[in-house]
This record gives structure tokens, sequence and C-alpha cells, in this order.
């Protein structure tokens, strides 16, 4: 019985093969907008968790330290709860990157004569000391050890990046679920056409003396193909747009994207999606079917 | 084979649509409802194919009281049961074949015996050349002889034909009384609406007339004496 009901619904899509292209065509062209905006929110967030792993404290050294105070210094600092990395730059490799950073690649500095810059060292903060408070008692701590003349870190800068990020989220989410709900919508109300296109249809076979099963069956069947494959289609969609982007996109050089890559929607998460479009297949024909059963 | 017992329908709370409608149609008979439109004709049909229930009375088909049954016994019950529409209600996007084949497919047949027994159908109709034709490319007196072919494949005990000739001309409509008839002579019993009473007249078979919902007339067989008459003399 199963395989006349696949026989039966790949008849019924072949038969009704327009109205059934056009409803896949909607499903993929609205899903799509969906998958867009979601691809945007992962990469949001991944950009947000980069910048935030990124977050880095200078700490500026005396210039009439030995090496074996610099060492202890490394060790204390090390040994610091808060220290996710660090890493020494001495004055001439200050020096040197500071170069690299200007345009004319350091002709400007010809005259200055000896190296201003002093040594320092870069500490990563670790994730779980990010709040307001926490980097400013690690900050407090590492500032009174003997050897560290300043400290270089803008809190209000990591503050309002945060706060920016998260209202972004929020905001995500919230044209995020409207747009959800819009393309369920659209998407049980393309499904309800195909079925009303063939109401007459029911009706003859209810008279003939089909059973609501045999009736169903099929067209919960074809819901369930032409969501799954609206779906698919959509996420080759979005594949290409993706890949489009990031081939025409210089995106390495810009302040936010340093250092972070673009990022597809995660496995799971397409999974998610080709299971979607098969349940609003199904719901949109199976919502539409007690019209007519 | 057929009964029906003191039946009234009402539709909201007017005039009924039956009112108080007894009747027996034997195994084999041939009958037609005749009446003017709004007579009930159509009604009286849908109550005997269960598409609606009585509000009064009680009908019996082949001795099961379908005023009773629940609506998942009723796609069975239909299977008994051939219809024959005035707009053919053929889909119009399969083929004649798998326009009949359905009526099976229904039912559960085997795909070999499908074939064999939709081209038998076929070939009742005299239609076997146009199987694979879509029904926007037959003739009215075409679509009505699949329409027929649909509903005689399953071999149906009774056929119900609502109207079967109302959009077909007179010549058109005397061939698909003669194929109605030889289908009857072959022991299907056959209830026909229709308001044409040229038509009751000229088959002289038995026929009831409705005005207004009630029966004012019912005609026994006067010269043809149908499938049953041929059965009691063998």
């Amino acid at each position: 019985m199963i395989g006349c009901y696949i026989e039966e619904t790949i008849d019924n899509l072949k038969t009704n093969r327009l109205t059934a292209f056009l409803a896949i065509l909607t499903l993929s062209l609205t899903l799509v907008i969906l998958e867009i905006f979601l691809l945007l929110y992962y990469n949001l967030e991944s950009i947000t968790d980069s910048i935030r792993s990124d977050v880095k404290l200078v700490a500026f050294l005396s210039d009439d330290l030995s090496q074996k105070e610099i060492d202890m210094i490394k060790d204390v600092l090390a040994r610091e709860e808060g220290t996710a990395g660090i890493r020494y730059v001495s004055k001439e490799k200050a020096l040197e990157e500071f170069k690299m950073d200007l345009k004319d690649g350091g002709g400007i500095l010809k005259d200055i004569g000896e190296n201003p810059l002093p040594a320092s060292f870069e500490l990563k903060i670790a994730p779980n000391v990010q709040s307001d408070n926490e980097v400013r008692l690690f900050i407090e701590r590492i500032k009174g050890i003997h050897g560290i003349e300043e400290i270089s870190f803008s809190m209000d800068w990591i503050n309002n990046l945060n706060a920016f990020l998260n209202f972004l989220k929020l905001v995500g989410l919230f044209l995020g679920s409207l747009l959800g709900a819009g393309v369920i919508t659209i998407i049980s109300n393309t499904i309800k056409l195909t079925i009303y296109s063939r109401s007459e249809e029911i009706e003859i076979m209810r008279l003939m003396g089909a059973t609501n099963g045999f009736i169903k069956i099929p067209f919960l069947l074809e819901g369930a193909f032409m969501g799954t494959l609206g779906a698919g289609i959509s996420l080759s969609l979005l594949a290409g747009i993706y890949t489009l982007f990031r081939l025409n996109t210089d995106y390495t050089g810009g302040f936010l994207w340093k250092g972070v890559d673009l990022v597809f929607l995660p496995p799971g998460t397409i999974i998610y999606l080709l299971l979607l479009g098969t349940m609003l297949g199904c719901l949109g024909s199976g919502i539409s079917l007690k019209r007519f059963l | 084979m057929i009964q029906l017992y003191h039946v009234t329908k009402y539709y909201g709370k007017e005039r009924p649509a039956l009112i108080d409608i007894s009747f027996k149609v034997e195994k084999g008979e041939f009958i037609f409802i005749t009446g003017p439109s709004g007579a009930g004709k159509t009604t009286l049909l849908r109550l005997l194919f269960c598409e609606e229930r009585p509000d009064e009375g009680q009908i019996l088909i082949q001795g099961v009281n379908v005023v009773k049954i629940k609506s998942r016994a009723v796609p069975y019950l239909r299977r008994h049961i051939g219809f024959v529409f005035q707009d053919f209600r053929l889909l119009p996007k399969k083929t004649v074949f798998d326009n009949i084949a359905l009526t099976l497919k229904i039912v559960g047949l085997a795909k070999s015996n499908i074939k064999r027994r939709v081209f038998e159908s076929l070939r009742m109709v005299g239609l076997e050349h146009k199987k694979d034709a879509y029904p926007v490319f037959l003739s009215g007196g075409e679509k009505q002889r699949v329409a027929i072919a649909r509903a005689i494949v399953n071999n149906p005990p009774i056929i119900l034909a609502d109207e079967p000739t109302g959009n077909l001309d007179s010549g058109l409509s005397r061939e698909i009384f003669g194929l109605l008839k030889e289908i009857n002579h072959r022991g299907t019993t056959i209830i026909i609406t229709t308001h044409d009473r040229r038509i009751v007249d000229e088959e002289k078979r038995r026929s009831i007339t409705l005005q207004k919902g009630a029966i004012v007339n019912e005609k026994a067989v006067v010269q043809y004496e149908g499938y049953r008459g041929l059965q009691g003399r063998l």
C-alpha cells in the first residue's frame, strides 16, 4: 500500500508539475530570506566571540629592567587567573611593528635617534573575567607589580562594543522571529493554494469511496517532498550567495573582520532547516485538507 | 435492495427538501426519479449516497441502515455504488485510463487486475481507442461514457445517475440510455434522476415523480419488464 501511495504521489507531482514547481519556488525563495538572516546572525555571533576573545591589555615596562626581572614579571603575569595568553614585545620589536603600521614604512622615524618605545607584555584576558568589575580588579592587581610602569586598556570601548553587539542580537532575534512567522504563513498558504486547486479531485475521490487516509497520505507526502526540496534548494541558493560574497569581498582588511573568517550555517542548523521545510510542507497539506475531509 | 421509510430532509428552517419519502427498489430494477428542478431529486440521491443524512426516517441499502452507519464506514458503502454525474466529474489532468483506474486503486486492487478491468470497462462503453486521451479532447457523449465506465469498473450492484443526459443532445442521450440499459441487463440496479419527461415516457420504466420534496406520482413498469422480469421468467 505504501508503494501505491508513493506511486500516486509521484503521479500527482508529475500531473500538477506547474503548481508543484511554483510552490517549491515560493518555498525556496521565502526560506532563503530566513536563511540569509540566520547566516548574518551566526556571523555576527562569530565576530562578537572573536572580538571578545581578542581583547588585549598592554602592560608597559620600565626601560631599566634586566632580563631576569623581565622574566620574573612574565612569570607573575602568567600565573594571574585572568591571563589567557601572554606575549613579550621588546623595545626593538615594538619599533619594528610601529614602523610596519606607518604608511611610509617608518621613514618619518629616521630622525628620532634613540628608540623611544618601551618594552611591553600583551596580555590576552581570559573570557571569564570580561565583566567591567572583574577587568578593573585584574588591572589593579597587575598595576602593583614592580617594573610595570603603565597599563593600556580601554574599558569604555569594550563596554560599548558589548552593549552594541547585545543590542544587535536582540534586534536580530526580534526581526528573526517576525520573519520566521511570516515565512511559516507564506509557506502554509502556498501549500493550501495547491490543495485548493485540486479540491474537485478530492471531492471526486471521496464520492468514489476513497477513505480519508487514501486521499490524505499522497497529499501529505507531496507536501513533505515539496517542503524538503524547497528547503534544499534554498540552502543551495544560500551556499551560492555565501560563496559569491566570499569571492568578491575583501573582508580581511576591515577592523571588524580582522582575524575573523566568515562562517556558513553549521551542519546541525542545515538539518533543522531541511526538517523545517518537511514539517511546513506536511503541516500546510494537513491543515488545508481538514477543510475537505 | 434499497428501501426508504418516511424519509424527510430539512435545510435550515425552510420548507423541507424531502417530505415523508417511502419506496422500495428491487435488485436489477431500472427506475427514474423525475420532477422539475428543485423537486428534491438530487437531495434524494445525496441521501442514498450518504453524502447527507436524513433528519427523519430510515434508508436501507442491501440490508444496511445507512442512517446509522459511522462516517468512517461511508467510503466502504460507496464502493458498492457507482455514480454518474451530469457534469461528468472526470479528472482533467488524468487520462481516460487513469480516471477509470482510480476507482480500482481506491479499493486496493492489484495493478495487473486494474489494467484488465479498465480495458473490459472501456470495451463495454466502446472507448478502448481513447484510453490515453485526456477528458478535454473528448466530446460530451464520450465524457459521459467514460464516466459510466468509471462507475461500472468495480462491478457495483447499484448505479445512481444524476441527470446523466442533462448536458447532451437527444441523440447522445439515447446512446447513453442504451448503455445504461445494457448495464441493467447484466443485473445492476439503476436509479436515474431526470427532469426530462419525454425520456421517461419513451423508456416506459418505473418512475417516481417528486414535486416540492414529496412523491406526487409513481408509475409501475408499463411494458418493459427489465432484468427482474426476465429473471422471473427463467
